[in-house]
């Protein structure tokens, strides 16, 4: 369920019960900031290459050459 | 695929779907393809001749349908099936082997509880993209198409044409592998 959560995957119960939990259950709360944390840092700090000049153009004229 | 009755394309109207639905996806495309060929050339051929093929296939694609979960399938396909034989990547590791390795019992959570959200916070692109690289290209996959392309698990699963429930366990088994490395990392850096 942990993972529903922070994959934006759950539904509003299962959002609820596990908040209510997590208030109780240490483990849960730290395991659920660890994941959270890991994931907010890999969409941070992996950076996107921009794609190579002439990509799109070289994919165009190809194209164009089959039809 | 050809379940839908429904004319093909005339000329014109692929070119506009190819326009307006498949190229906008070109660089997570260029960026999915170097993540698995770790080569700016390979990715750049990978990323042609996946865009070829879903011109040549464009009838069986949907109008208004998900295209970029299409072309990531079709990406991950060209990829398995025509590329890692011509590339140098290292021999295909038996990943149900190790799927079944991971998903046996004795391999479980905590391993890596001591691992801090500070750590982890602290750590430069490097070094999380040097973690994410070293794993295994079905894990790194998963996480790739989760984390960073925002997939959902179904769309995943169509990507990868396996299970919910495979994409799901293989997804906790990959992240538990990624935050060991992590952990490698910090402790080799002297983090606490």
């Amino acid at each position: 369920m942990l993972y529903l959560i922070i994959d934006g995957q759950a539904s509003e119960d299962q959002i609820k019960e596990f908040s209510k939990h997590m208030k109780d259950c240490t483990p849960c709360y730290k395991h659920h900031e660890l994941e959270q944390a890991i994931k907010q840092t890999l969409q941070a700090k992996i950076d996107n290459r921009p794609i190579p000049p002439g990509l799109i153009e070289s994919i165009k004229t190809k194209i164009r050459e089959t039809v | 695929m050809s379940e839908n009755v429904r004319q093909p394309y005339n000329e014109s109207k692929k070119m506009e779907i190819f326009d307006r639905e498949f190229l906008p996806h070109i660089r997570s495309m260029y960026n999915f393809a170097y993540r698995l060929t770790f080569d700016e050339d390979d990715a750049n051929d990978l990323v042609q001749e996946t865009y070829m093929k879903a011109f040549r296939f464009i009838n069986s694609f949907q109008e208004g349908t998900n295209a970029k979960a299409w072309l990531f399938r079709i990406l991950k396909n060209s990829f398995i099936n025509d590329f890692r034989k011509k590339s140098k990547e290292p021999a295909k590791v038996d990943y149900q082997e190790v799927e079944t390795f991971y998903n046996s019992d004795d391999v479980d959570e905590h391993i890596t509880t001591d691992l801090r959200v500070e750590t982890v916070q602290d750590m430069i692109g490097d070094e999380v993209s040097n973690a994410l690289n070293s794993l295994a290209i079905d894990f790194r996959t998963v996480i790739i198409l989760c984390d960073l392309e925002g997939f959902t698990y179904e769309e995943m699963a169509k990507i990868l044409d396996i299970p919910i429930g495979t994409v799901r366990s293989r997804l906790h088994r990959a992240r538990n592998l990624l935050k060991d490395k992590l952990k490698e990392y910090a402790n080799s850096m002297g983090y606490r």
